[in-house]
């Protein structure tokens, strides 16, 4: 129970987001409590060097906290991992959740919200809410049982490779979701349908190798020749 | 862009280092230049293990990087080089060239400290360093690429007193 008023505290976490010292008292107003839920005690000093510059992914934040009390329960080395692990998962987490979760579940809820928008606004809650508060809710006591080795669990589930499964799935589901829309809002026409597919797979295929928009523009200009040569 | 680009951050290797840098430009091959890291087993299979599926990471310390990027051949890859702070990327200044790309992103605010910008706070020590590598090559504050980056010209001004 007492872990799960943590977690709750924790959705205040970046109330005091700022630029000279980011999340720094966010992690002050979290640890106190943590550390108090394993028995240790803290002094005034350390309560107030904990506001100090401290910026990681928010969602992470409570693996960071468990290995923080961890390691000042056994007499290590706690605001050295704590700097360390916040570049890690300030990584790993930008990563996951912003540049490759939110493009899923905003695919996934444009696909199912096109005929109910309710429907479509609930999937992005729920799925985007789902892993978000799975790392929240656990991560204090995955953090606290590994201690400076909590980056363990991560290598475990592979989790820098998930924004990279994650990009596979949207990318196929966008395109489910533009073939859908063809076939929906015209009369269906396998060219149509057969020519976006090659723009968007020549597209990516571009992309991959040098960049977005780049690629678009080359498309444009090879379709423009296409077309003034057959006469179109 | 140049193709080689060295980057002070305190935080080495974070989120807008991997979304902003690392993806923006297919960097193949990050060095990441710190005698800290590079003595700690544990910290290297963090580090290594917040890095995208495909992107080469070299860890090592200063003096190694100076001696294996001097040998280093011409290459058609982007390389991102992450030291932590502006003494580690004035004492590898030796390797600086026009075609370096050499930008500050992010060092945090301490006590006796100047904000010289919402993320770069630098003492005088610090700033004269900047001056100096500045006084050959230029050095941008650069956050993410698809910011405006900041040119420093400057400094020269808080040195003299203005501080």
């Amino acid at each position: 129970m007492k872990n799960m008023i943590l977690a709750l505290k924790s959705l205040f976490y970046q109330a005091n987001l700022n630029h000279e010292n980011m999340q720094g008292t966010g992690f002050a107003y979290m640890v106190e409590e943590a550390a108090k839920l394993k028995g240790v005690e803290l002094d005034e000093d350390t309560k107030v060097k904990e506001t100090e510059y401290f910026h990681t992914h928010p969602f992470l934040a409570n693996f960071i906290l468990g290995m923080w009390v961890k390691e000042k329960k056994i007499g290590g080395e706690p605001d050295f991992y704590k700097k360390v692990y916040s570049s890690a998962f300030g990584a790993l987490g930008d990563s996951f959740f912003w540049h490759s979760l939110r493009p899923l579940c905003f695919i996934m809820s444009a696909l199912i919200g096109y005929n109910d928008p309710f429907l479509g606004l609930l999937t992005y809650l729920v799925l985007y809410n789902a892993f978000h508060l799975f790392f929240r809710f656990g991560g204090f006591a995955i953090g606290y049982e590994l201690g400076r080795d909590v980056i363990i669990f991560f290598n475990r589930i592979n989790f820098n490779r998930w924004p990279k499964y994650t990009d596979t799935l949207s990318t196929f589901m966008l395109g489910f979701f533009l073939s859908f829309i063809v076939k929906e809002s015209s009369d269906f026409n396998p060219l149509v349908l057969g020519v976006s597919t090659v723009y968007l797979l020549a597209g990516l295929a571009i992309a991959r190798k040098l960049d977005i928009v780049f690629g678009l523009i080359l498309i444009l200009i090879i379709t423009g020749f296409f077309l003034y040569f057959t006469g179109v | 862009m140049k193709k080689v680009i060295f980057r002070v951050d305190d935080r080495l290797i974070h989120g807008q280092v991997i979304e902003g840098w690392v993806k923006y430009f297919k960097i193949n091959h990050v060095y990441l230049v710190n005698n800290k890291v590079s003595g700690d087993p544990l910290q290297k299979m963090i580090y290594s293990s917040s890095l995208p599926p495909g992107t080469e990471l070299t860890i090592c310390t200063i003096d190694e990087f100076i001696e294996s990027f001097g040998k280093r051949k011409q290459s058609r890859e982007y390389v991102l080089v992450l030291v932590e702070t502006v003494d580690d990327l004035y004492e590898i200044r030796s390797l600086l060239n026009d075609q370096i790309y050499i930008n500050i992103g992010c060092v945090a605010s301490r006590e006796h400290k100047i904000e010289v910008s919402n993320t770069v706070f630098l003492n005088p020590e610090e700033i004269y360093k900047v001056c100096r590598i500045r006084d050959d090559y230029e050095v941008f504050i650069h956050k993410v690429p698809w910011e405006t980056s900041v040119e420093i010209r400057n400094f020269t001004d808080l040195l003299e007193g203005n501080l």
